[in-house]
């Protein structure tokens, strides 16, 4: 077998920048295997990608060493276009990489740009709009189509031009389950085929099939292995920012033999050497009674006035003082349109919404935003200030408070969100999970006694993630109730109390966390799946929602 | 001049020039409806806190984009005429003139296509920059729909030159917010992206600026308030003197 | 809501070539430019209502109703002040008002409202992409096609980032409501800022997607619309010119104007 792709030395600095991106990467890809690539933001996991089809240094300028081929091509020596030829590239961004008005033009453009003859072209996008299941969507705008549906059509376009290799830059960070689910599919097809395949992707699950795994960390290589190698060594993926595989983090606490990578392997493992026995479940009926209501969802249905479809149908919802509460389904299944009634941003088209028993259609938006706060999913949608001190201190402005309570406001603010000195940073230099931040602080400033927070960590590495929800933790138990939305089934469970399963516009399951996660029945109704750890708990019998408390409940068996 | 033909041969100036013209487009339909001054012909433009930013920041992409993104508020406006031929003139000029003048306009400009927003000259520069491109576009337009006999000169000439300074004036804010960030993180300020080779010299820069501010203000003046009999000849005059300022630049 | 106003529909204009549906239209636009008299005008307006009803485009009219009938009352109000007549009807100081200047602005109007109804016909049996490859063919050069058209696919994509900003900056308390114009103005700035970044963030992404895709701007491509003129499309155009010949002949020779200088 050939060698696909062959990194020698490579380091590269973008011009302008401070550090080096890359620096001294060494490795190959050969022909016909899958290779994937793990570590933290800012690893050089993008760059390293873009270092296959001449982006880098062609498209980015900067400091070039080293060597990259491709199939025997010097990169560096070649034009984009013509590396096209041989290197497929999907981009993690799913809005950004469409470009067409139609599903069928947008697998045209590359073939349009290799001059091929039009029966060619008919040809192929019917092959491959049909290899990622969107053959009865050419007529479609890309623009209305689901994140999973675009992502699979830039798939399509770039596979369309047939290339060597495939290169695949988190194709499935900003997509909900459902939609992760059928990109994944659609690369493991490639995979069985022994296409040339180079995926760069945050979660484990993804790399188990994988013939190597390489780990960045600070634009160096810190492992390439097999991956039962690689995603066993707890003490490197931590330090590389990379979520461990949670059957091999907790085989190791308990001290027992062998590292599962899957909830199969490790029931397998448990039986053959007898390590535990598994018990029924037992959870206590009863919910835990939660402080008086503060927001309260009484029945409420929803149209939007553009599209038939209902998005809310009968929809109650009782928040109490003191919670933390996790809203989840797939996109479309309504969880946003139901945040957006708890502080009034979208109406009832039936029903009744009421804070702390006063309808919310009668109190004024200025007052609304003293006790629900609500922070966006994308940070960029707010942040417009030069300094973050301005931009959090917006809302108070508005609200026409004086310059020293306002001073004050956002020094505690800031404070809570962990960004104390940076009241003088320019917001948009920040990186996306300090913006995500600073989104939260400016809605902390007001002092919400509700502050509802969609996808709070999508977009971010693991190390993000767990700092944005453990601050969350801590606000928490400073006396907020907390709501998010959430695609993240660990983080549901690891930080939320309760948890509502929303599905075409319904509630289908309201429920003390652990006692949601031990429905495995109805989350799959609701294309959803606890995590690896809850469905080995859910078998086992533990209660346990985290790592640490299932070790101690087993080892007290 | 040469940078408004050679940037077609640059991605990411073609790709700013889509997003030029969709921000603009998206902005003009939003509000379109919004407060209507002449229906059918124009509105309270909001969206015209956006072509001068544009201009400053992109060159020769924001001429073309706010050219297009006129052209496609026309369509999705249902407002698509023979009026937009002109519509897309003078949005043309709208994005060209602050660029192309910024470094020309002497002794007023001091040939730095940098912003340095320190000091006297930023403010200035940019305020009678301002308003001469929005007279420069509201003479052009007004003189073709009084050719298709659409709407009176005087009338369209005073809206869009007031409407069109206001909102540019506005934009400084924006210009203030955004400068820094498209510099450093986005590295998308022009003269950065074009190949430098690509981006050529001025027939005659300065007198091609000064004609244009003689042809953008006489023609708006004289047109609309001092000769108004003549205001037709006045219009076809002064989009004439414009035009060629232009091309000089 | 659907800002594209093209209708999916199978009428015999659905099938012409978009390059007769280019050039046909801006023979259209010459009818009404024709004349000023507003009987003339009004015929070309009602044939174009007719054309509308054939090219099942009277749904988008209906759409646009209000803008139609204000066209016609605001042109007939403004006109009369500006254009001058022989027969005074009534004047105040230095305003008069003539016959002629009346039905002068009443023409313009309906003028104003029949290049609309042409374009909305146009709007409706015209996809973007055939509008862009119409374009294309008649040798627009392809860079700059292919930023119209990428812009036409933007524009959903950033009105929809604008109403979340909007969401956004007002959940956290922005008034839009109050103020005159240049507080108004500065609200806009929260908006405004967000928008342009996120949009233009979108831009190195953008390049990057094109030039991995084999995009190269001034290279030779084949395209996978094909377009092709067919009877059809010559029997349309040849109507067309004649009537546009046909209207040009009326004017010279006299008819059809009641300010024959204007």
């Amino acid at each position: 077998m050939g060698v696909a792709v062959s990194f020698e030395n490579l380091s590269f600095t973008y011009a302008g920048a401070p550090r080096p991106s890359l620096s001294g990467v060494s490795g190959q890809v050969d022909e016909g295997s899958f290779v994937v690539i793990m570590g933290h933001e800012g690893a050089g996991k993008s760059t390293l990608c873009y270092a296959t089809n001449a982006l880098v240094p062609r498209f980015f300028r900067g400091d070039y060493a080293g060597r990259v081929t491709v199939l025997g091509t010097e990169v560096a020596q070649s034009r984009v276009a013509d590396m096209s030829r041989q290197v497929g590239l999907v981009l993690q961004d799913f809005e950004a990489q469409l470009f067409s008005t139609s599903v069928e033009l947008e697998v045209a453009f590359g073939l349009e740009n290799m001059c091929l003859p039009r029966e060619e072209m008919e040809q192929r996008i019917d092959r491959y709009l049909r290899f990622v299941g969107l053959a009865d969507m050419r007529r479609r705008e890309p623009a209305s189509l689901s994140g999973g549906q675009k992502q699979r059509l830039a798939i399509a376009s770039v596979l369309a031009m047939e290339p060597r290799v495939l290169v695949m830059d988190e194709p499935t960070t900003d997509l909900d389950p459902a939609g992760r689910e059928e990109v994944l599919s659609v690369a493991d097809t490639l995979r069985q085929e022994r296409r040339t395949l180079l995926v760069v992707d945050h979660d484990p699950d993804a790399a188990i099939e994988a013939d190597q795994v390489w780990l960045m960390r600070e634009g160096q290589i810190a492992a390439q292995g097999s991956p039962r190698q690689v995603l066993t060594d707890l003490a490197l993926l931590e330090a590389c920012g990379v979520q461990p595989p949670s059957t091999v983090a907790l085989f190791e606490a308990m001290g027992w033999p062998g590292r599962p990578l899957t909830v199969d392997e490790a029931i397998a493992l448990i039986q053959a050497h007898g390590l535990a026995r598994p018990q029924p479940l037992t959870l206590d009926a009863a919910a835990t009674a939660a402080g008086p209501a503060i927001v309260e969802v009484l029945d409420v249905d929803h149209v939007y006035p553009t599209r038939s479809v209902e998005a809310l149908r009968g929809v109650s919802l009782r928040i109490g003082q003191g919670e933390f509460l996790a809203i989840v389904g797939q996109n479309g299944s309504g969880k946003t349109t139901l945040a957006k009634h708890l502080n009034g941003l979208l109406r009832p088209t039936r029903g009744e919404v009421l804070l702390d028993g006063r309808p919310l259609q009668s109190i004024r938006r200025t007052e609304i935003a003293q006790h629900v706060g609500y922070v966006f999913q994308n940070p960029d949608h707010q942040i417009f200030a030069n300094t973050v001190r301005e931009e959090v201190a917006f809302g108070l402005k508005m609200a026409g408070l004086d310059p020293q309570t306002i001073e004050e406001r956002v020094a505690e603010a800031l404070a809570a969100v962990g960004l104390t000195g940076y009241e003088e940073e320019v917001p948009f230099t920040l990186t996306k999970g300090e913006r995500q931040r600073v989104a939260v602080a400016s809605v902390l400033a007001e002092r919400p006694r509700v502050i509802i927070l969609d996808e709070p960590t999508t977009g971010l590495d693991y190390r993000h993630q767990r700092s944005m929800m453990e601050m969350l933790r801590r606000l928490h138990r400073q006396g907020h109730t907390v709501v998010i939305i959430t695609h993240s089934m660990w983080v549901a469970a690891e930080y939320a109390e309760r948890m509502v399963v929303m599905q075409g516009g319904r509630v289908l399951l309201d429920a003390p966390t652990r006692a949601a996660f031990a429905r495995e029945d109805v989350l799959a109704q609701a294309s959803l799946r606890a995590p690896a750890l809850l469905r080995l708990g859910n078998w086992l019998g533990t209660r346990a929602l985290t790592l640490a408390d299932m070790v101690e409940e087993l080892k007290a068996r | 001049m040469t940078a408004v033909l050679t940037m077609w041969k640059n991605t990411r100036m073609i790709i700013l020039v889509a997003v030029c013209a969709a921000i603009y487009a998206a902005a003009l339909i939003a509000f379109k409806t919004a407060i209507p001054l002449i229906p059918g012909i124009t509105e309270v433009r909001v969206a015209n806190i956006f072509p001068m930013v544009f201009s400053l920041l992109f060159g020769p992409a924001a001429a073309w984009g706010t050219a297009i993104g006129n052209l496609i508020g026309d369509i999705f406006g249902g407002t698509l005429g023979l009026g937009s031929i002109f519509g897309f003139v003078g949005n043309f000029l709208l994005g060209y003139l602050p660029y192309a003048m910024w470094t020309t306009l002497k002794p007023l400009a001091n040939g730095e296509r940098a912003i340095t927003f320190a000091g006297w000259r930023f403010p200035v520069l940019y305020a009678v920059l301002a308003f001469v491109s929005s007279a420069a576009c509201g003479v052009v337009i007004a003189m073709w729909l009084q050719v298709l006999g659409l709407v009176p000169y005087q009338v369209l000439s005073t809206i869009i030159t007031v409407n069109d300074t206001v909102a540019s004036l506005i934009g400084v804010l924006l210009l203030l917010a955004v400068y820094g960030v498209v510099q450093k993180q986005l590295r998308l300020l022009w003269w950065e992206v074009m190949d430098p080779a690509d981006i050529g010299q001025p027939i005659a820069g300065t007198v091609g600026a000064w004609l244009v501010v003689v042809g953008a203000v006489a023609g708006w003046i004289l047109g609309a308030y001092l000769f108004t009999g003549q205001a037709l000849i006045i219009g076809i005059v002064a989009t004439v003197i414009i035009l060629v300022g232009s091309a000089l630049l | 809501m659907n800002i594209f106003l093209y209708l999916d529909e199978n009428t015999w204009f659905h099938r012409l070539d978009p390059r007769t549906k280019i050039i046909g239209v801006l023979l259209l636009f010459g009818l009404p430019l024709a004349f000023n008299d507003p009987r003339y005008v009004g015929a070309v307006a009602l044939g174009l209502v007719a054309l509308g009803a054939a090219a099942k485009a009277l749904p988008n009219f209906w759409r646009m109703r209000y803008l139609l009938l204000l066209l016609v009352l605001f042109s007939s109000v403004l006109w009369p002040f500006f254009a001058k007549g022989p027969t005074p009807l009534w004047s105040w100081g230095p305003l008069e008002v003539s016959r002629e200047s009346l039905l002068f602005g009443i023409a313009m109007g309906l003028r104003l409202a029949s290049f609309v109804a042409a374009g909305l016909i146009f709007l409706s049996t015209t996809t973007n992409e055939e509008f862009t490859q119409g374009l294309i063919r008649l040798r627009l050069p392809y860079p700059v096609a292919f930023a119209f058209s990428t812009a036409l696919r933007l524009v959903p994509t950033f009105a929809g980032a604008g109403a979340t900003i909007v969401q956004a900056q007002v959940s956290r308390g922005l008034d839009l409501e109050s103020g005159n114009v240049f507080q108004r103005g500065r609200k806009f700035i929260p908006l405004a800022v967000p928008l342009f970044i996120y949009a233009v963030r979108h831009t190195n992404l953008l390049a990057m997607a094109l030039e991995s895709r084999g995009f190269s701007p001034l290279a030779q491509r084949t395209w996978y619309v094909q377009l092709r003129m067919r009877r059809d499309d010559y029997i349309a155009l040849a109507v067309l010119a004649t009537l546009f010949v046909a209207a040009v002949a009326l004017r010279l020779a006299g008819y059809g104007a009641v300010l024959p200088r204007l």
